[in-house]
């Protein structure tokens, strides 16, 4: 039987789980009530839930800082009633809703569906899989037990938050109510995601709070699908990419142990990467904020999202430029970098690393420190880690053979041509990042580089996706059967 | 016509291809023409203690450090002439790593241990022609048993179980395929690197990555689609995009199957219990002791004092301060790196490191510092040898 604290930690712990879906659920909603696509439900929800996630997150770490044990219960009116009005002003939009033709296209064949329900099957039975191994053990990895979750450990146990400072300022003023960690100042937001969830259990319990990354994954799936849906993919091609996404094994990795920031990074980068492809193919506004505002929260999770910020506002701000000044301003941008490295260096805001210096030797971060720049050989293991190891299946073989497939959609597509130069852009920082500075390290002892690779694989998949919008759109697997014409109908003409 | 050849050109290509992958030695005979079997009770127990039963050597207990060790001695056996090792135990626990551990005469002192998958029910086969070390005569071959590194408490990692038996084999084909699959097959644990890159577990020599034998795979089909069937542009590419599916969905269900094996393995520590207990199963479950006679001696002090900590390597002190939370702690060595002045009254401890006592600047730095201790500290045994050392830091006058 269960006690009676034991029955309200349960319903506390279900409600951190189906509050954010119900948050930002409804504002996923609001964004695409204008028109109706292929997908919405599963779109919003999988989208929402990590929204709201983020906005709960938020919320706690103002509403929540005096008792962490009870933040839940502190924060979940607020949410509640910025769920409703989402969700209002949903519905009521939806109301002047029109379903868009041609974007829901279901499977009409029956190995169409048998391959659905096979490739659903085997996703729920990797979900399980993981959630399981990660709802079992205490915290394992080590930036997880290090670095990402001792603040939210400490603030769960203490009942209240305590700043983290440096070294210095700790030991100096040796009566003040602050905490030290090698990492005091990485980003909060991931800290408080995790007390959001420890505060649904009842207190400290790292597999109920490290089951959010399981989470994490299924939410994205499920937004992917939605998406890929609405982008015009036949149900069995949009579920094919799930499961060629869940099923990558570093991916997996990072839900069975849960407690690493990157699979989060990977998820707002994907799900901002899924809202920005909508809002080029449809100009809906919802989508271009929800993109917005995912690829905002990128800093907040870890220091490197800030230059996925970047690399994604440059992206951005191209795509929203008349086609015929893109040339010009992306050509006078290469030159002013030129120029700008000609002359010294220049200098780049990046939202939670600061003023960021970059020169023709070094880059100095200053929340990191300097790089400097020299060739580092680490072709052997960067190669390794991609193509031989098993950390992606055969993923970097699968894409340049799909890009080749799908060659002249590319070409003609600008919607595929602009996430063709995002993913680019994000390959040019990782070869700089590794190829040029001391970080070669860790791509040669096999540390860091496949989490970094890992943060940019959803975008890869969203561009694979864009690729293949139009592919299958007029056959199905009943349409490859033995005897029937795949090929073009042509007018009979006289002999 | 064209189809047949194409599946005959593709069988002939992926056998080439797999024993490529298996490094099979060409001149080398199908079946070994020399083996050497040893059933389990001809080994002994070196470490922990086991019987001879059945033909089998069951193992009751490990010894006192939880680990475990059973040998065999070998007549000089020429290791080039041995290049398989095929090995069976039964019972064998998911909580214990496994080890082959050999010594030759031209070095007897010098052991020398490769780990090997979780070996399971069945026969499994590991490929010695590989490892730098099998030179020479071989004088004595035999296992290692321990609690899987950094996942497993010591003390929960051992049960009894049975080593059924081992046997050496000269090169061969058999040798080669089975050493190859049990290669690719094999469960193994997961380590702090699995979030990192997986299929670099254990320090032992590895077979031709699967991922590139399964893009290989696919490559020779496309080669002959396009060779032998005619194929070309999209079609082709298309017939690749199909290929290289299989591959995935090969390697995809290779990866589940480890997947179910690692959460066997978890299930073992932890199914069926209540996290508080949960949370005590853990593979330093030393450094958890030591954290709770930390805090046991600090019990009386006020929650903001700040306690510094050291250890013997970065892991124990990392661990330490994880396991002492919520008290206000923090790494000595960022302290020092940092060349930070220490505020009066903060707690220095040391863990499993001498330091305090060998290093002349630390020794220096506390000389005017109170050793701070638990009432009961004084009365167990060895109060100078204890693994956990505190100091209440004060100026020198």
């Amino acid at each position: 039987m269960w006690s009676c604290s034991g029955f309200i930690m349960r319903i506390d712990y279900l409600l951190a789980w189906l509050l954010p879906a119900f948050v930002g659920g409804g504002f996923c909603w609001l964004a695409s009530a204008r028109q109706r696509r292929g997908g919405e439900i599963a779109a919003s929800l999988g989208m929402g839930w990590v929204g709201g996630l983020f906005v709960a997150a938020f919320a706690l770490s103002w509403l929540g800082r005096a008792d962490t044990t009870h933040a839940l219960a502190l924060t979940w009116p607020w949410l509640v009633a910025l769920g409703v009005l989402g969700w209002a002003a949903g519905i009521a939009r939806s109301l002047s809703a029109r379903a868009s033709p041609g974007n829901a296209s279901p499977d009409r064949g029956v190995w169409s569906r048998v391959l659905w329900w096979l490739l659903l099957v085997l996703i729920l039975v990797r979900l399980l899989l993981l959630a399981e191994e990660a709802a079992l053990r205490p915290l394992f990895p080590w930036d997880a037990w290090s670095a990402w979750a001792v603040k939210p450990k400490t603030w769960m146990l203490l009942g209240h938050f305590e700043p983290y400072v440096s070294m210095t300022k700790w030991l100096a003023n040796p009566v003040a109510p602050t905490r030290s960690v090698a990492t005091w100042n990485y980003p909060e937001l991931l800290a408080w995601l995790q007390v959001w969830f420890a505060s649904g259990a009842g207190g400290w319990n790292e597999p109920l709070v490290g089951l959010a990354w399981c989470g994490a994954l299924a939410a994205f799936a499920l937004a992917a699908y939605g998406y890929w849906r609405g982008f015009g993919l036949r149900p069995w091609l949009a579920i094919t990419l799930v499961y060629l996404l869940v099923s990558l094994p570093l991916i997996d990795a990072h839900v069975a142990l849960a407690g690493y920031a990157d699979l989060w990074v990977a998820v707002i980068l994907g799900l901002a990467t899924l809202a920005w492809s909508r809002w080029m193919l449809f100009r809906e506004r919802g989508h271009g904020l929800l993109a917005v505002a995912f690829a905002l929260c990128l800093p907040a999770i870890k220091l490197e999202g800030a230059i996925w910020l970047l690399a994604f506002s440059a992206v951005f701000a191209l795509d929203l430029l008349p086609s015929h000044w893109r040339r010009i301003i992306a050509a006078a941008a290469a030159a002013m970098i030129i120029v700008g490295l000609l002359f010294g260096g220049f200098v780049l805001p990046m939202l939670g690393l600061g003023w960021v210096h970059v020169a023709w030797e070094s880059v100095t971060i200053p929340m990191i420190g300097k790089f400097e720049l020299a060739w580092h050989p680490v072709g052997g293991a960067m190669l390794a880690s991609l193509f031989t190891l098993p950390n992606w299946h055969l993923l970097w073989y699968v894409l340049p053979l799909l890009v080749a497939l799908r060659w002249r959609a590319l070409v003609r597509d600008h919607v595929a041509r602009m996430l063709c130069l995002f993913v680019l852009l994000q390959l040019a920082f990782l070869f700089v990042l590794f190829y040029f500075t001391d970080a070669a390290a860790w791509a040669n002892d096999f540390t860091s580089a496949n989490r970094l690779i890992l943060q940019i694989v959803p975008c890869v998949f969203v561009f694979a996706a864009v690729l293949l919008r139009e592919a299958g759109a007029s056959r199905t697997f009943s349409s490859l059967a033995p005897g029937r014409s795949r090929g073009r109908l042509l007018p009979i003409s006289p002999a | 016509m064209r189809r047949a050849l194409f599946v005959l050109a593709l069988a002939a290509s992926w056998w080439v291809l797999l024993l490529w992958a298996a490094d099979v030695d060409w001149r080398a005979p199908i079946m070994p023409t020399t083996q050497r079997a040893f059933s389990g009770s001809e080994f002994a127990p070196v470490f922990g203690k086991g019987v001879a039963r059945s033909g089998n050597l069951h193992l009751d207990s490990a010894a006192e450090d939880f680990s475990s060790l059973q040998s065999v001695g070998l007549p000089n056996l020429e290791a080039r002439d041995f290049t398989t090792l095929r090995y069976r135990f039964a019972d064998f626990p998911r909580t214990l790593e496994l080890s082959l551990v050999f010594r030759t005469a031209q070095a007897p002192d010098d052991v020398q241990t490769i780990s090997l998958p979780w070996p399971g029910d069945g026969e499994s086969s590991f490929d010695l022609s590989h490892v730098d070390k099998w030179r020479g005569a071989i004088i004595e071959l035999g296992f290692a048993e321990f609690a899987t590194g950094q996942v497993v408490p010591p003390e929960l990692g051992f049960r009894p179980f049975d080593l059924v038996g081992a046997q050496l084999w000269s090169p061969s084909w058999r040798g080669d395929l089975g050493a190859l699959m049990t290669d690719w097959l094999g469960a193994w644990p997961w380590s702090q690197r699995s979030v990192h890159a997986l299929g670099r577990e254990g320090n032992s020599p590895r077979a031709h990555s699967e991922v590139l034998v399964a893009a290989l795979a696919a490559a020779f089909a496309i080669v002959w689609a396009a060779m032998l069937l005619g194929l070309r542009g999209q079609r082709l590419l298309t017939t690749a995009l199909v290929f290289a599916a299989l591959a995935w969905i090969a390697l995809d269900l290779r990866w589940q199957a480890g997947l179910v094996q690692r959460l066997l393995a978890t299930r073992t520590l932890y199914a069926g219990l209540e996290w508080p207990q949960r949370a005590r199963i853990v593979g330093d479950s030393d450094i958890l002791q030591a954290a709770d006679e930390v805090r046991q001696i600090l019990h009386d002090e006020p929650a903001n004092t700040r306690i510094l900590v050291d250890a013997g390597s970065g892991y124990e002190w990392l661990r330490l301060v994880w396991h002492l939370i919520p008290l206000n702690v923090a790494g000595y060595p960022l302290a020092r790196m940092l060349g930070a002045a220490l505020p009066e009254n903060c707690l220095l401890v040391f863990y499993d490191n001498d330091a305090w006592r060998s290093n002349p600047d630390l020794r220096k730095l506390l000389a005017s510092s109170q050793r701070v201790t638990s009432a009961a500290s004084l009365h167990v045994s060895g109060f100078e040898g204890s693994r956990v050392v505190v100091f209440r830091f004060h100026h020198a006058h």
